[in-house]
């Protein structure tokens, strides 16, 4: 008893609010819109300010162990992590001419100046740390790959050739036909000197114009593989993107005009939206963020969040002047009908958004807020600006005949549509869901974490990025997927008998692992410096326990296997893919042989390399993807309980969410849509833009309820006006997204087919199933 | 659905590399061999047909059984380190050895192995000698003070002792290098810094060798026994031994060339050929009394050699280049494709030849090796 009076009061405390809202916004319309306009200029222009943003640091999941040990012994370990391979082919032939080895030192020149480049790690065959060694009868020779004497005669470039065999740099630094060299370029995410962070876009666009455009116009064929060009091409990218949101933006726009043929409540419609993006941007910009290219598509799902709100604001505004009012009146009483419903909606989206914070990434984090940002703007340029802006346009003549029209007809669909609140039409309905839900389960089971493909998923198997890496596989023997392992031991003991022993044993145990595909580290360099002291006989390529010839075995080993303090190996495992399978194959088997073997004295530490990163990316997305989806399920439904003060009407909302849930992870699975930073993020906003459908046709259902009529009654009524605005909404952003599948990334248009089946799945379940599961929760005799 | 959720929580610590106690990897002589499906493709040093079966050892203890159906089959071997050399004197037994001087031994024609000797047993037998020829002759240079013959023996002792010791300080690392049995029951093992052992039981009691004469102890690189009885050991700096009487006593060091020879083959017809650093190839007609340097297309070290039934001459070496030659003159070349060191060479079958090497085992088809020859 006291808790229904409790539930009343607070209900008309609400009332009152909005009541008070109503009167404050509708009493001062102008300086509504001159606050808006003040806003929008001031933001607009921020906005302008807005530049792309990526770092490495930010796609890894920096508490996660394995970039814990990463960081701790980044210098050592850079070289194989935030690296770009700079392949330059020679396209007339091998690259033993004068002419080839010049421009060869001038790409590699102009890339040491780039800024960004750790100049030290650079290796090329003209940089000094190039060196081979070679066993004479007096001793073991060492020397640069291009000879102190080089000339660029025959005879220079006969030596450069044996250097090059004899350096071990066949399949790793020049290619296995003898026709284009690697120049390894590894990248500082930090400025040593300015404390500035590298901004990918014009450091890549750097390399495209100083070194791919200038060199190819001297006859080499450039190119460039590894994360900062990822990055670049997807900067470079942006126009396109852009492209097809306007594209979207436009198309949505004339499905709008032709839906409610009133071009005055389209162009209230659309102008609010982008006005949301746009304030979003500014604000974004004011508070110091970039727009990272994984988090490109979030103004987007801004804008077709706002659609879907604006849509039921000028609905349920045309509908009330059809009934007489004028426009003034017809906004405020639509203000009253939607600001809770709306702005519950909207505090759902915004929770949907926040939940991704858990997800120890920075770019999902970054994502998190930045989707955040803009649905807390939309709450204002929806629920404020378009009423008062409606109050002013109002509806045009051709609009209310439009709407007359539709008031007039039948209703013939929505009519049988509002049959299936019958049982006999709701649990079969039910069931056949329950079946989807199990086939989606079913379906699901293949969905993998990480990438599945080889190269770069965001691209094109046939765009230029993957081309170029496709070439680098298919002439080189070392891959480009590097999983480093740490062998960390007492400073001064890295070359010791017992670490080499340990580490030989392991990386033998690792050889055996399926993807593996070969190793490189100080223990390698070691045994062949052993025998090569042994006048190259491959009968002593074997440790020994002599610490003398340890030690002198170790001297002359490349930086990139050994700390200066020998205290840390990176042992390089070159696998055939990332593949997400791959690397928790190679992690698994990492970790069981140093739980076998591990003493303590000696460490092994997990995991460097762009494989071994990927490695610890793939596992906290695999838990996070889990963590997230409760997360947005429990506090979406708490925030939907809270609205409808019914743990049965939040049930039916949410069991729709999740059978879309369910159905979008299973097509992944089947498309072959790995889980991953780039997709992750459209699951948690599916379900966050998909709740607003079901918040609009409930409160409305509740409304018509509320006025006595029947349940079906009340769903019918409820279908003529937000129905339809649901239906449409759907229908236009599925119609919008789905234009994607034209964009030449691959990315966008995966997240576009992602968007079109979550819209219309989200719709549906909104408009057919929500009803169904409701009737059978909610009504008991008196009211079905 | 929230308990379905639930129940798919991992969980992320397992993964999480974290200082356990554990039991630690034993020595590599007390370990066995790790079973690998890539021993075939890791290094190999050295194969002989075993009847009808090719047996080859290599690195981390790997003994490879090809049969000649084409099955390849790796043996339980107690040791986990590079074995340098295999000799079988007939179709069961044989005789394995590898670094820190272990030496295994196999009755069932390589597809078991057991451990007869090691390192560590080695220092201790040229320790116990090396000491022992001190104590002679500091007794015998006492009662003799001016003999400098003497003196100079006792100085050699001296260091012999200063090296066991260091060879036994650090652990037994130094490696053997060759194997050759005369028979089931008697046989040789050579190895670093002049390390020499001698069976008569079939390997269950082993000797040093100290009447060879090598007071530098280099490294004794191979060990075989010629057709007429007589036992050659030749090794680093070109220096080659000879004894015939089963080791008992040798003729004076013989210093052939500046260049290490690595193996020591005798040919159907009697000829015997010493091979090693840089390209070097000695011929001998004479049971190895006169030499002459024969030249060769290529520089490189030659490791491996054979004959084949027909009577030609294959030899291998670093680069993976294989030398082809009728008359163990004139040399004809083939590269392998790989260009990593190639050790061992041997027919294989009528028409195909098995190389290893660095890179494990491969198969050359006599018809391919002729159409490539350069």
């Amino acid at each position: 008893m006291n808790a229904q009076t409790e539930l009343v009061r607070s209900e008309s405390a609400l009332q009152r609010l909005v009541s008070l809202t109503e009167r404050a916004l509708f009493h001062n319309r102008l300086l509504v819109l001159a606050f808006f306009l003040i806003a929008s200029l001031l933001l607009g222009w921020k906005a302008l300010e807005i530049r792309p943003d990526a770092s490495f640091t930010r796609m890894i999941p920096a508490s996660h162990p394995f970039i814990q040990n990463y960081l701790k012994f980044e210098d050592v370990l850079r070289p194989q992590s935030n690296v770009l391979r700079v392949v330059v082919e020679n396209p007339d032939g091998e690259i033993f001419t004068k002419k080839y080895m010049e421009t060869l030192r001038e790409v590699s020149d102009r890339i040491f100046y780039l800024p960004g480049v750790d100049r030290g790690n650079l290796k090329s065959l003209w940089t000094p740390n190039a060196l081979w060694t070679e066993v004479a009868t007096d001793g073991v020779r060492a020397g640069r790959i291009i000879p102190d004497g080089y000339d660029g005669g025959e005879e220079s470039l006969a030596q450069v050739r044996q250097n090059i065999l004899r350096a071990n740099m066949l399949g790793s630094y020049v290619a296995d036909d003898f026709r284009s060299t690697i120049i390894r370029v590894p990248l500082l995410e930090v400025d040593p000197e300015t404390g500035k962070p590298l901004d990918y876009g014009s450091f890549t666009q750097a390399l495209e114009n100083q070194v791919r455009e200038h060199f190819a116009a001297q006859g080499v064929t450039i190119r460039v593989i590894g994360f900062a060009q990822i990055i670049g091409d997807l900067i470079a990218a942006a126009t396109d993107i852009a492209l097809f949101f306007a594209i979207t933006v436009g198309l949505i726009t004339v499905l709008l005009y032709l839906y409610c043929h009133c071009w005055r409540s389209t162009a209230v419609t659309v102008l609010t939206c982008l006005l949301t993006v746009v304030c979003q941007l500014g604000l974004l910009s004011v508070l110091g963020y970039g727009l990272d290219p994984y988090s490109i598509l979030v103004p987007f799902l801004i804008f077709a969040i706002g659609i879907s709100h604006a849509v039921q604001n000028i609905n349920l505004m045309m509908s009330e002047m059809g009934h007489g009012c004028t426009p003034v009146q017809a906004s405020r009483r639509t203000f009253r009908a939607l600001f809770i419903p709306g702005t519950t909606a909207l505090l759902a989206d915004a929770v949907g958004f926040i939940t991704l914070l858990v997800i120890d990434i920075g770019v999902i984090q970054q994502l998190a807020v930045t989707a955040s940002i803009g649905v807390f703007v939309a709450i204002f340029t929806k629920m404020f600006l378009l009423p008062v802006l409606m109050s002013y346009a109002g509806v045009s003549a051709r609009g209310m005949r439009q709407q007359q029209k539709r008031a007039n007809s039948s209703w013939p669909v929505f009519r049988r549509l509002a049959r299936v609140v019958e049982p006999r039409f709701a649990m079969p309905l039910i069931l056949i869901s329950l079946v989807l839900l199990g086939v989606g389960y079913y379906a699901r089971h293949d969905l993998k974490i990480g990438d599945l493909d080889v190269g770069a998923p965001e691209f094109r198997p046939e765009a230029r990025y993957n081309r170029d890496n496709a070439y680098l596989l298919k002439h080189y023997t070392t891959s480009t997927d590097v999983y480093v392992v740490m062998f960390k031991t007492p400073q001064e003991q890295c070359s010791r008998f017992a670490a080499a022993d340990l580490a030989n044993q392991m990386e033998q145990t690792l050889r055996d692992v399926e993807g593996v595909e070969s190793v490189a580290s100080l223990y390698g360099h070691m045994r062949f410096s052993i025998f090569a002291r042994n006048e190259g006989n491959p009968k002593w390529a074997e440790f020994s326990r002599d610490q003398y010839v340890m030690n002198n075995a170790r001297s002359g080993a490349p930086s990139e296997f050994v700390d200066p303090n020998c205290s840390v190996a990176p042992i390089n495992l070159y696998l055939s893919d990332h593949k997400a399978e791959t690397l928790s194959r190679v992690a698994q088997a990492v970790e069981a042989f140093s739980k076998q073997y591990e003493t303590g004295e000696i460490e092994i530490l997990q995991a460097a390399g762009n494989a071994g990163i990927e490695a610890a990316t793939n596992m906290v997305i695999k838990v996070s993807e889990k963590q997230m989806l409760i997360l947005v399920f429990v506090i979406i439904s708490l925030v939907v309980w809270w609205e409808f003060k019914s743990l049965k009407v939040t049930i039916a909302l949410m069991a729709p969410l999740y059978l879309s849930t369910v159905l979008c992870e299973a097509v992944m699975a089947q498309m072959g849509l790995g889980v991953k930073i780039a997709t992750l993020p459209v699951i948690a906003l599916g379900v966050g833009i998909g709740v607003d459908y079901g918040i609009y046709l409930y409160s409305r259902m509740e409304g018509f309820l509320h006025q006595g009529l029947k349940f079906q009654a009340a769903y019918f009524e409820a279908l003529k006006t937000t129905g339809t605005s649901i239906a449409f909404t759907g229908l236009t952003l599925a119609v919008g997204v789905a234009t994607w599948s034209f964009s030449a990334l691959k990315f966008q248009a995966d997240m576009g087919l992602l968007l079109v089946l979550l819209f219309i799945w989200n719709m549906i379940g909104a408009l057919v199933l929500l009803p169904a599961i409701a009737s059978l929760l909610v009504c008991n005799r008196e009211t079905r | 659905m929230k308990a379905k959720f639930a129940s798919l929580l991992p969980l992320l610590g397992v993964l999480v590399a974290l200082p356990v106690v554990a039991a630690g990897l034993p020595d590599r002589l007390e370990r066995p061999s790790r079973m690998t499906p890539l021993a075939a493709q890791s290094q190999l040093t050295d194969l002989q047909r075993v009847g009808d079966d090719m047996v080859m050892v290599g690195a981390s203890g790997h003994v490879l059984v090809h049969g000649a159906g084409g099955s390849l089959k790796q043996s339980q071997v107690p040791v986990d380190l590079l074995l340098t050399a295999v000799h079988f004197v007939d179709d069961k037994f044989g005789w394995a050895v590898g670094h820190d001087g272990v030496i295994l031994h196999s009755t069932d024609a390589g597809k078991s192995w057991s451990k007869q000797l090691d390192g560590r047993a080695i220092g201790k037998l040229m320790l116990d000698w090396a000491e022992s020829e001190v104590a002679r002759l500091e007794e015998a240079s006492a009662a003799a003070p001016d003999d400098e013959a003497l003196s100079t023996a006792l100085d050699n002792a001296y260091f012999a002792v200063d090296d066991a010791r260091a060879g036994v300080e650090a652990g037994p690392s130094r490696p053997l290098l060759d194997v050759w049995f005369r028979s089931a029951q008697e046989g040789w093992a050579v190895g670093a810094y002049g390390m020499i052992v001698h069976t008569r039981d079939g390997g269950q009691n082993w000797t040093f060798v100290s009447t060879l004469e090598n007071p530098e102890r280099l490294h004794l690189n191979t060990v075989l026994g010629l057709a007429d009885g007589s036992l050659l050991v030749a090794g680093e700096g070109g220096r080659v031994h000879r004894s015939s009487d089963g080791g008992q006593t040798w003729e004076p060091v013989r210093k052939l060339t500046d260049a290490s020879l690595y193996k020591l083959l005798q040919v159907a017809d009697g000829r015997l050929l010493a091979l090693g650093f840089g390209g070097t190839l000695l011929l001998s007609r004479d049971q190895g009394q006169n030499w002459q340097s024969v030249t060769l297309p290529v520089r490189a070290s030659l490791y491996g050699a054979d004959e084949l039934s027909d009577g030609t001459l294959l030899l291998v070496g670093q680069g993976g280049v294989l030398l082809v030659s009728q008359d163990g003159q004139d040399f004809k070349r083939w590269q392998a494709p790989g260009k990593t060191a190639l050790l061992g060479v041997a027919s294989f079958s009528q028409e195909v030849l098995a190389l290893v090497g660095n890179d494990g085992l491969q198969f050359l088809s006599r018809a391919v090796l002729t159409e490539q020859l350069q």
